[in-house]
């Protein structure tokens, strides 16, 4: 082994381990986000006020509130067996509306509501919703709502 | 659906199915210019080698430039250049080892076209080129018409060591010319 | 109904055509039988027709609204203008699997044609390996994700295309990423067609070295045309979240700079044998890897089509390349040995290699964080997410250290810089770079990584300057060129250095704009009436107005907000707030100032009953250097992709031109 293999060898460990040392400090606390459900955080309460918490849910249909002031938002979300309140400061990101499926990010303060700094809409279009559940497509249920639309649709131009 | 968009479908299934098909009802051997048969070995050594030399003279030109740039000193000059020499060397040899001799292959020609030429000209029994000079001066005029310079103050440290006198380049564009040409068949120029 | 069948079957059968092609290549190269391989050719040429002709199907399918067609109904309504109904093509799940097929068709049409007579003992291998890639696609598409499934019942009306894929910059990313993926099939395929064959010097490189560089260059765009779009787009002011999807299109891109440094160090010195043909596995086995995580949701992010069946297929094609591939390369490694070895710190060999260290320590944490939450999930049962402040924290001291030697490589001789060069090409730019750090520290400019990073990025620039500079004038002095004709010829005689020095170029001038656009944007949120102002530095804002606007998709409501710097009114900008008709979804376009020095970023909502608004305003210092840098990176690449001998100026007699200057 010569001597600038030996010096390389060295160097990369030292490089390696610095690397390393960067990587895994990065994986600090006040970085992460845990992603539990709706009935999980409910169920766990206290325990996790200040940690992150990443939650999904379907916003309960007409809870969705908007603050007078500075873009705030309220809202509870959808789990299995409970509901969870949300606040929201900032610009409410597009596609948001009651019934929509979200993902909420932030920390849980001492009420029991979750301080959300990064809210996202996770919206499949119909159809893969279906899909994803194991359904076939009712073809003849959703034609008929169509038409229906569209009957209604063609009234609304008639009159 | 129509009959004719029937028609359609099943007619391109055809042919493509056809087209993929018919090289295996061909007789063996009748491929054209393929490469995998044995004589395709010779062809693929000399691409070969017409592709080394040219990233050897790459690495000459890229050498120079760095001393033009100010950015060798004298002596790492003198070694890389004469490294970058001697290897192009090395593959011209083995390139003449093939048959193929310097001066036969136009500069502006792409690899592919000089393998061409070079295949042409076995097949047709061209007469050695290049009787008087050295394979090292070879080099040096095949470097001048790669890079399409004349000789000029600024190399003259790098032809030190080349024989200033040879008759058989274009001293205009160093392409090799037969001793009794009149005119350089690189470049036009009126020879003597 | 024509079609839809035309569509179908001609997936079908270039399926068995694609399988067929692989055997019959491998087989064809292995015994040595030109008919198979010549066959195996051949239906790799059907498959690319096969595939263009169902793919223009799909595209007058969707023209026309054909809602027989389940994917038709999907991404298309009555609504939608012309332009969408083309781009639709690949707005949903089934249509982007097919472009992916159909760019790898065409490529691999391409490779065909151009390697008609030339490595032809790769070839087969190539073909191969090009069509078996072809072939998983093809069974994605033929099992699981059928783009031309129809309908029993045809509806009225379809879904509509998502209102955030119906904007320019939406249209041409996909394509636009694809590109640069699929690239990376052409040097893998050949990587595998050398080592199977035993031809590991740099053939298979020099080969393939244009198809990588598009490959990196449609990539990278692609990963900075994402960015833009979000931009634009998203409404929050950023263009960069760390988000898995981006992420999923930066790795390779990672991968594939290094890849394109590390082989110049195989064709110069024949070194990194093994290093290179594992990069580049990794690099195809990368963008097979970003297309399952966007497809498969199964990181959740804010772009994922939701369809996990087909995430294990992904995952078994991948683990199975990759197995047979690095199987070829233990097999081959006695092959694979290197001609020489580092010899010094300070030479070109070491700073690549470093680079390439780096490179490939960004895409480790990137890949480890983003996939983080399954690895939690699957160890501690929940899933836990990491966000920007650990991509952040990670990568940007790594980044700025990638910046160091992206100015210092090129610079550096090979094997070993003598004290002489490192004097002679590093004493203006480091002096120059220190100043500089220096008079911003004076400035105010006092963020810690981007100073730092400012600093290199001059010293980066310096560098690329003076060897401009040194170039241009030998050849002035020997050519008597003036300094356009000395610059042009230079640069056109050496295409490669100097287009690879604008490429550098362009990256310091994006460096910059991330750097400054992320340490100093400025945020304010507030609510206003019209009338009322507000103030961030220089900057005023006062809301002017509401207008309203509607057409057959939407609804609008347009906040108009006039802009002054220091007292003077510049212009106006307009933020949008959009209600989708079918189906009923909101919309946010931003407002947006745009300025070489920074953008002025506008969104609004929550209009209220007595015409008062919620406001988000931010300060951009430098993003548009961003973009800037881009065009400047494409220049770059073109100038390396040209012919060796394009542009030169025509034998001159008499003239003399020393060197290769």
């Amino acid at each position: 082994m010569n001597v600038m293999r030996v010096k390389l060898l060295i160097s990369g460990a030292v490089l390696f381990s610095a690397f390393l040392f960067l990587f895994l400090s990065s994986f600090k606390s006040s970085n992460l986000s845990y992603f539990y459900t709706v009935d999980e955080i409910t169920q766990k309460g206290s325990s996790l006020i200040g940690r992150g918490i990443r939650v999904e849910g379907k916003i309960v249909p007409a809870s969705l509130k908007r603050h007078r002031q500075v873009m705030k938002l309220a809202f509870r979300i959808q789990g299995e067996k409970s509901t969870l309140p949300v606040n929201f400061t900032g610009v409410p990101p597009d596609l948001l509306e009651n019934g929509f499926p979200v993902i909420a990010e932030g920390k849980l303060d001492s009420r029991g509501v979750l301080m959300a700094k990064n809210l996202m809409v996770a919206c499949p279009s119909k159809f893969e919703e279906m899909k994803k559940a194991g359904r076939k497509v009712p073809a003849a249920a959703e034609h008929k709502k169509l038409r229906e639309h569209a009957v209604a649709a063609k009234n609304q131009v008639r009159n | 659906m129509h009959v004719l968009g029937y028609f359609i479908i099943f007619a391109a299934m055809i042919a493509a199915f056809a087209y993929t098909l018919y090289p295996l009802v061909q007789p063996s051997g009748d491929m054209g210019t393929e490469g995998t048969t044995e004589g395709g070995g010779a062809e693929e050594e000399i691409s070969q080698l017409v592709f080394e030399r040219e990233r050897a003279y790459r690495n000459i030109q890229d050498i120079e430039l760095d001393r033009e740039m100010g950015k060798l000193s004298d002596g790492d000059y003198k070694d890389m250049i004469g490294r970058g020499r001697a290897q192009a060397l090395e593959i011209l040899r083995r390139l003449e080892g093939r048959g193929v001799k310097e001066g036969m292959i136009p500069a502006h020609l792409s690899e592919r076209e000089a393998v061409g030429v070079v295949l042409q000209q076995k097949g047709a029994q061209a007469a050695p080129v290049v009787l008087g000079p050295t394979l090292d001066e070879i080099l040096e005029a095949e470097i001048l018409r790669y890079r399409k310079v004349l000789p000029s103050k600024a190399l003259e440290t790098t032809l030190r060591d080349v024989p200033a006198t040879t008759n058989n380049f274009c001293s205009q564009c160093g392409f090799i010319v037969e001793v009794n040409d009149n005119y350089c068949a690189g470049c036009g120029r009126e020879l003597k | 109904m024509l079609f839809i069948n035309l569509g179908h079957y001609g997936l079908w059968a270039a399926y068995v055509l694609a399988l067929f092609s692989v055997v019959a290549s491998v087989w064809g190269g292995l015994k040595k039988l030109p008919n198979f391989v010549a066959a195996g050719r051949n239906a790799a040429v059907s498959v690319f027709f096969l595939v263009t002709g169902a793919s223009v199907c799909l595209f007058v399918l969707l023209l026309n609204r054909d809602y027989r067609v389940e994917y038709v109904v999907s991404v298309v309504n009555n609504a939608l203008n012309a332009f969408y109904r083309f781009s639709a093509f690949w707005g949903g799940q089934e249509g982007s699997l097919l472009l992916w097929l159909l760019l790898l068709c065409m490529y691999s049409f391409i490779v065909i044609q151009q390697n008609r007579y030339r490595n032809a003992k790769l070839m087969p291998y190539v073909t191969a390996t090009l069509m078996a890639t072809s072939a998983f696609f093809l069974t994605i598409l033929n099992w699981v994700t059928p783009p031309f499934a129809t309908m029993a019942n045809p509806p009225f009306d379809g879904r509509g295309l998502n209102p955030l894929l119906q904007d320019w910059g939406m249209v041409i990313h996909p394509p636009n990423l694809y590109l640069g993926f699929v690239g990376f099939s052409v040097p893998f395929a050949f990587c595998i067609g050398a080592l199977v064959t035993g031809k590991l010097d740099s053939e298979w490189i020099a080969t393939t070295r244009r198809w990588t560089l598009a490959a990196w260059f449609f990539n990278g765009i692609g990963v900075l045309l994402g960015g833009a779009w979000a931009y634009r787009e998203l409404g929050w002011g950023g263009y960069w979240a760390w988000d898995p999807v981006e992420n999923a299109s930066l790795m390779p891109w990672l991968t594939g700079t290094a890849f394109l440094h590390s082989v110049m160090i195989q064709e110069k010195r024949g070194m990194l044998k093994v290093w290179n043909v594992s990069l580049i596995i990794m690099t195809y086995s990368l963008t097979l890897f970003g297309t399952f995580l966007t497809r498969s949701g199964i990181v959740s992010s804010v772009h994922a089509f939701a369809n996990s069946t087909f995430g294990w297929a992904f995952l078994a094609y991948i683990l199975l390349s990759l197995i047979v591939a690095f199987g070829l390369v233990i097999w081959r490694l006695p092959l694979l040995k290197s001609e020489h070895e580092v010899e010094s710190f300070f030479s070109r060999e070491a700073s690549f290699l470093l680079n390439n260290v780096v490179l490939v320590g960004i895409t480790f944490a990137v890949f480890w964080g983003t996939m983080f939450p399954v690895i939690t999930e699957a160890v501690k049962g929940v899933k836990v997410t990491v966000g920007p402040p650990f991509f952040n924290q990670v990568n940007v001291p790594i980044g700025l250290l990638l910046m160091l030697l992206a100015a210092v490589g090129p610079l550096l001789a090979w094997r070993r810089a003598s004290g002489f060069q490192l004097r002679k090409n590093f004493t203006y730019p480091i002096a120059v770079s220190l100043v500089s750090f220096t008079v911003l520290l004076i400035f105010g400019v006092r963020h810690v990584f981007a100073t730092m990073a400012f600093a290199l990025c001059v010293f980066m620039i310096s560098t690329i300057c003076l060897e401009f500079h040194r170039g241009i004038s030998a050849r002035r002095r020997h050519q008597g060129d003036t300094f356009l004709a000395g610059a042009w010829e230079l640069t056109m005689r050496n295409k490669r250095r100097f287009g690879g020095y604008i490429v550098h170029f362009g990256m310091a001038v994006i460096f910059i704009g991330v750097a400054a656009s992320s340490a100093y944007q400025q945020v304010g949120e507030v609510r206003l009436s019209p009338g009322e102002s507000f103030a961030m530095k220089d900057v005023r804002l006062r809301f002017e107005g509401i207008r309203r606007g509607r057409n057959k998709q939407f609804q609008s409501e347009f906040a108009r907000l006039a802009v002054y710097q220091t007292g003077r009114r510049l212009g106006e900008i307009e933020t949008e707030r959009r209600l989708y008709f079918t189906p009923p979804q909101p919309t946010t376009e931003a407002g947006i100032r745009y300025g070489l020095g920074k953008d002025i970023y506008a969104v609004f909502s929550d209009l209220d009953q007595d015409g008062s608004a919620s406001f988000k305003f931010m300060i951009n210092p430098l993003i548009n250097w961003i973009w800037i840098g881009g065009l400047v990176l494409t220049l770059g690449t073109i100038v390396c992709s040209l012919p060796e001998r394009w542009g030169r100026r025509r034998r001159r007699p008499g003239g003399a031109s020393p060197a290769g200057v």
